[in-house]
């Protein structure tokens, strides 16, 4: 029995990694994992060795994971269309986001209190977090598409689909804590610098769930929060943090299914679809939620239905045209 | 003449954590090495540290083959190099000599 232990892991080990790196950190842990589960059964406890075989199981499990990962971003890097993708993916970011914030800085309406020194500086530092989390997709999608090719393998995809599921974490990382706290602090600037009751924006995740919960009044933050007049507009801001923290990964898919396509032509696809999703969210304010009929998980998912329904077409148009 | 390396050994607390154990009591396997630390080593990521300081050149390792009557695969014994026991020892000493320093 004992010597069967592992051997399946190995076995999958095997198969994900090259032999050195199976040699030199998976067998000896199968051999120190075989050892003590032969102990185990040698001074009489089987469940003890039960109980070492699985656990033994579950970490080998994890370290070939760990290994597995590092040798597909490994791989993936030392392609050379990587390298110049994420370069991409990094300046796309910083550009859209120095533009939003410009643009919406322009935009925004003078404060009501008299300006301190210093209030420009705060404004701009507040805006940082919710640019950078709407331009994340686009920079996850144009660096695909710089990166995606006819002659691109499995694992640079892989390794693309890997750093857009980290975006997309991450900007879920920024949607559940970062973002409505600077729009908390942005809004306590723009009113010289008074505390304000939070709105829908400002709200973490876990005080708009408080929100949503039926309860006559809360108590947020120290302030008495009265129910929201539109819990329709309180659930369409909660879904659509979820939904714009997945755009990233949506946007990378639909970058792959262009990939016959050519070059301007995807880009200038994704950067409509893009400005497509901007406007939709733009647009589906609380008070164009709180009157239309349709259901509210529908309107703040439906920018990545929409994305990843065409990304499947093109994909099945494109197979096609290959066969 | 060849060129001697300009870059300064360093030392991770679980590379010196691993040092001390392995300088300590011989030769060890990653699973002695867990269990000897005191839960501060863990399982899943020993065997890569392992590996990195083999890389690094402080440990060596050898396989052994399993006792006829437990079976299985032969086990990799790791015990420290010269090279990993003068690191060590610079190290402690540098450490201890920045506590004195810190502690006036």
């Amino acid at each position: 029995m004992t010597m069967h232990t592992g051997r399946g892991v190995r076995r999958l080990a095997a198969r994900i990694l090259p032999d050195s790196t199976v040699q030199r950190f998976v067998d000896p842990a199968i051999a120190d994992l075989q050892h003590e589960h032969a102990s185990a059964l040698h001074y009489g406890h089987p469940w003890r060795a039960r109980r070492v075989r699985l656990f033994g199981t579950l970490r080998l499990l994890q370290v070939i994971a760990l290994l597995g990962v590092l040798r597909a971003l490994q791989i993936g890097m030392g392609h050379r269309a990587i390298r110049p993708a994420l370069a991409t993916v990094a300046a796309v970011m910083a550009v859209a986001a120095i533009s939003i914030g410009l643009v919406f800085f322009m935009l925004v309406q003078l404060p009501l209190e008299p300006w301190r020194p210093g209030d420009n500086v705060r404004l701009v530092y507040y805006l940082v977090p919710s640019t950078v989390v709407v331009s994340i997709p686009l920079g996850c999608a144009l660096g695909a598409i710089m990166a995606v090719g006819r002659r691109v393998g499995l694992r640079q995809r892989l390794t693309l689909l890997v750093t857009a599921a980290a975006l997309s974490a991450l900007s879920f990382g920024l949607f559940a804590v970062l973002v409505p706290t600077a729009n908390r602090e942005w809004v306590r600037t723009l009113v010289g610098g008074h505390p304000a009751a939070p709105g829908i924006h400002e709200m973490p995740f876990t005080d708009l769930r408080v929100w949503l919960a039926p309860e006559p009044y809360r108590l947020v933050r120290g302030h008495f929060i009265i129910p929201h007049n539109d819990a329709r507009a309180v659930f369409f801001a909660y879904e659509t943090r979820f939904a714009i923290s997945l755009a990233p990964l949506v946007f990378c898919i639909l970058a792959f299914s262009l990939s016959n396509r050519r070059r301007a032509l995807r880009t200038c696809a994704v950067v409509c679809v893009w400005a497509g999703y901007l406007l939709w969210y733009a647009w589906f304010d609380e008070a164009v939620v709180s009157a239309s009929a349709v259901p509210v998980s529908l309107l703040a998912w439906m920018p990545n239905i929409l994305v990843l329904t065409s990304a499947m077409l093109l994909s099945t148009t494109g197979l096609r045209r290959l066969a | 003449m060849p060129r001697r390396s300009t870059r300064v050994p360093s030392l991770s607390p679980k590379e010196t954590l691993i040092l001390e154990l392995l300088c300590a009591q011989g030769e060890l396997y990653g699973l002695q090495l867990v269990s000897a630390s005191k839960r501060r080593l863990k399982r899943g990521t020993v065997y890569v540290t392992l590996g990195r300081m083999e890389d690094k050149g402080y440990i060596t390792s050898r396989l052994e083959d399993a006792p006829p009557e437990m079976g299985g695969m032969p086990r990799r014994m790791y015990s420290p190099t010269p090279l990993g026991r003068r690191v060590l020892d610079a190290w402690t000493r540098v450490t201890a000599h920045l506590q004195e320093a810190f502690a006036r």
